[in-house]
């Protein structure tokens, strides 16, 4: 999953992006308001972390132009303000969550994962697939009864295919939603990513992740 | 005085005892006065009385007393006495209370009543009259044959029983109505303070009911006489005050909060990243670097902070010195030029070595410090500084002149506020915002003044102090001069 960080403490930044990424999940850093609308116009995030005092400009002039954006991300709003204006004024401006500094990492990582969650429309942390049981959270995953033993990048992976299983997710996607701007993959990163993923399901992996030639990859 | 109410009472009924007592005092002293002279008229009366009784026949006179007529004389208790002598100092006649004894009277009797006080025979208290009366002849004939009439020693002395209890019963009315009237006083003087100090205790219980946490703009409690008009003006004034101030505190209050939030997240976050992960001792070297920054950065915030509440109770002291002002701008621009050249900006220093002003030299270089360091972060790119003395109506002052073009006057009321920014996204990150707060504190504690000034889109920063005057006028001068462009 794909997460943009709009926060001009860079030292947060730079914290964040290094925790959510041994998750699993692809971060981009944006330190200002204007680069990180530009980044979220510009890019399929899934979750938009927010800070509200932003140079530039600030994160609920963010928020405001994010409005009309189709497939808009989910937006938490991460700031110092806990009065309880600020709070019912970013949620009423769009934000779907809102967590005060400071903040505990872990609840940070719960929301965001809560958001993924309610941007696929599922309501559990595990999702089941067949044979495939993926806890999202715990970054345990069991298939035919047996454990996988996977990356925090094939876990993020898996998990994408998952949430959106039975859709036939493109490789672009993947690529957008794995894997942050700063470090896009070569042609054949997702493809390599996808043949290892099948040979750690076993036998059964290039059934359950299905190749649709020239458009992409099917779950289940 | 420790309570109103008490003074106001007893000055009250202390002014109107006192009053009462003086007036009650002149009406005894007046009515006794013409009790008395009343009494001693009756007794000039009594002689007159006592003459009409007396004839004269040829030599012989005739004294025609009878008890039925003047009664008073022949009471068995309390008589009055009356004695007739003629003029040889022949006895005439005496009343029967005398028992053959003697009034005494005055040596040299004259025609008009004489009047005395002195013991009576039987020892009380009286009061005595003595005229020389002419005797009235009968025989009618005139002619030189007739004999002259003879000349009558009439003396009177009287008990002064009744006056003494007409002037004991005028005393003791004089006294209940002193003291009727001193009651009444007391009673219209307790309600009439009662009444009067109404607006004072409406005063009380409004401001016992203000919350602290609301303090109203004006106490507004209605009509108010005019002594307490000042009063209620001044706790108005006095609210506003501490309104101001408590809404300044709770705000810095919040601010100071508000800025130790993201350092605090940055530091946790850090932390709990590390910590989750105990196999990549890089990233937790990295956090451990973070987690320093973090907290240099917040103790030097905190450091100010102490700094400032230190100020605000007056615990610091200060030294007071000459201090090279024209050294320390070029030593404290040649720390700040690397600043400059990064923001490709013009600085002209225009404070020549060896300027001398008074003050704290601590003091003097943090403030100078934060002026020049402000001047050249928030000056724009490409912009330039100037630092220069100017002449000002009480003395010299030193300026910091930069342009500010996204400042507004209306900004410089906030400059010296703890954490006041003029972007408030905080783009400045690297800037505590508490230099100016700490400036205006210390240059307040030392007699120095820094005011700030904004014209057409260039921002000064002034300071100023005591002794900042003549000494340096012939330098400053000159520096002055140069600076003009």
């Amino acid at each position: 999953m794909r997460v943009l960080i709009v926060e001009d403490s860079q030292t947060l930044c730079e914290s964040l992006r290094v925790g959510l990424s041994r998750e699993g999940f692809a971060v981009d850093i944006a330190c200002d308001g204007e680069l990180g609308l530009s980044y979220a116009r510009n890019n399929p995030y899934d979750v938009l972390v927010l800070d509200l005092m932003l140079p530039k400009l600030d994160g609920m002039s963010v928020l405001a132009r994010l409005r009309d954006k189709p497939d808009r991300p989910h937006v938490l709003i991460l700031t110092a303000n806990d009065r309880v204006q600020d709070r019912v004024s970013g949620l009423n401006n769009g934000a779907d969550d809102y967590l005060v500094k400071p903040f505990a990492f872990e609840e940070l990582l719960a929301r965001i994962h809560a958001l993924v969650r309610r941007r696929y429309e599922k309501t559990s942390s595990v999702v089941h697939v067949g044979a495939l049981e993926l806890d999202v959270v715990a970054h345990r995953a069991t298939f035919a009864g047996g454990a996988l033993d996977l990356t925090a990048r094939e876990h993020a992976l898996l998990e994408y295919l998952a949430v959106r299983k039975g859709q036939t997710v493109t490789r672009e996607e993947i690529e957008d939603h794995i894997y942050g701007v700063n470090r896009l993959p070569s042609s054949n990163t997702v493809d390599s990513a996808i043949c290892i993923l099948r040979s750690k399901l076993g036998p059964d992996g290039k059934d359950f992740i299905r190749t649709k030639r020239g458009q992409g990859y099917v779950l289940g | 005085m420790k309570s109103i109410r008490t003074f106001l009472l007893l000055r009250l009924l202390g002014g109107a005892s006192l009053v009462l007592a003086c007036a009650g005092l002149v009406v005894y002293l007046v009515v006794t006065r013409s009790l008395e002279a009343q009494f001693d008229r009756n007794l000039a009366n009594r002689i007159q009385g006592i003459a009409s009784i007396l004839f004269q026949e040829q030599d012989h006179v005739e004294f025609e007393f009878s008890e039925q007529i003047m009664p008073e004389y022949g009471r068995p208790d309390c008589p009055d006495y009356f004695e007739l002598w003629f003029k040889d100092g022949r006895l005439l006649e005496r009343s029967e209370s005398l028992r053959g004894e003697d009034l005494k009277y005055p040596s040299t009797p004259s025609d008009t009543p004489m009047h005395w006080a002195a013991a009576l025979p039987d020892g009380r208290p009286g009061r005595y009259v003595a005229r020389m009366l002419e005797v009235h002849h009968v025989s009618p004939e005139e002619g030189p044959d007739r004999p002259q009439a003879a000349q009558i020693l009439a003396v009177i002395g009287s008990g002064l029983e009744d006056l003494v209890a007409s002037e004991r019963e005028l005393l003791a009315n004089c006294i209940l109505v002193s003291l009727a009237l001193i009651a009444l006083i007391a009673g219209l003087s307790w309600t009439a303070v009662d009444r009067g100090l109404e607006p004072a205790k409406r005063l009380a219980a409004r401001l016992d009911a203000i919350n602290v946490r609301h303090l109203p703009e004006r106490l507004d409690i209605g009509e108010l006489p005019r002594e307490l008009k000042p009063v209620a003006d001044k706790t108005d004034a006095l609210i506003q005050r501490v309104d101001t101030a408590l809404k300044r505190e709770r705000r810095t209050t919040a601010d100071i909060a508000h800025e130790l939030r993201t350092p605090i997240s940055e530091v946790l976050t850090a932390s709990e990243v590390a910590l989750r992960d105990a196999r990549d001792v890089d990233g937790a070297m990295k956090a451990l670097a973070t987690i320093r920054n973090v907290a240099w950065r917040m103790g030097r915030s905190v450091s100010t902070l102490l700094k400032l509440a230190r100020l605000d109770m007056g615990a610091e002291k200060f030294d007071r010195e000459r201090v090279d002002l024209g050294e320390l701008v070029a030593e404290l621009l040649r720390a700040l030029a690397a600043l400059g050249r990064e923001r490709d900006l013009q600085v002209d220093n225009c404070v020549e070595l060896s300027e001398r002003v008074d003050g704290d030299r601590e003091v003097v270089r943090i403030v100078v410090s934060n002026l020049l360091s402000n001047a050249l972060y928030y000056s724009p790119r490409a912009g330039r500084v100037e630092c220069r003395l100017d002449r000002a109506r009480d003395g010299w002052r030193f300026v910091v002149e930069n342009e500010a073009p996204d400042l507004l006057p209306a900004d410089l009321a906030a400059l010296s506020d703890p954490f006041w920014r003029k972007d408030h996204a905080r783009a400045d990150r690297d800037r505590s915002g508490l230099g100016l707060a700490l400036s205006r504190a210390l240059a307040d504690k030392t007699e120095m003044r820094l005011e700030f000034e904004l014209e057409a889109g260039l921002f000064r920063a002034m300071l100023s102090g005591n002794g900042w005057s003549a000494a340096d006028s012939a330098t400053a001068s000159r520096t002055h001069e140069r600076a003009a462009p």
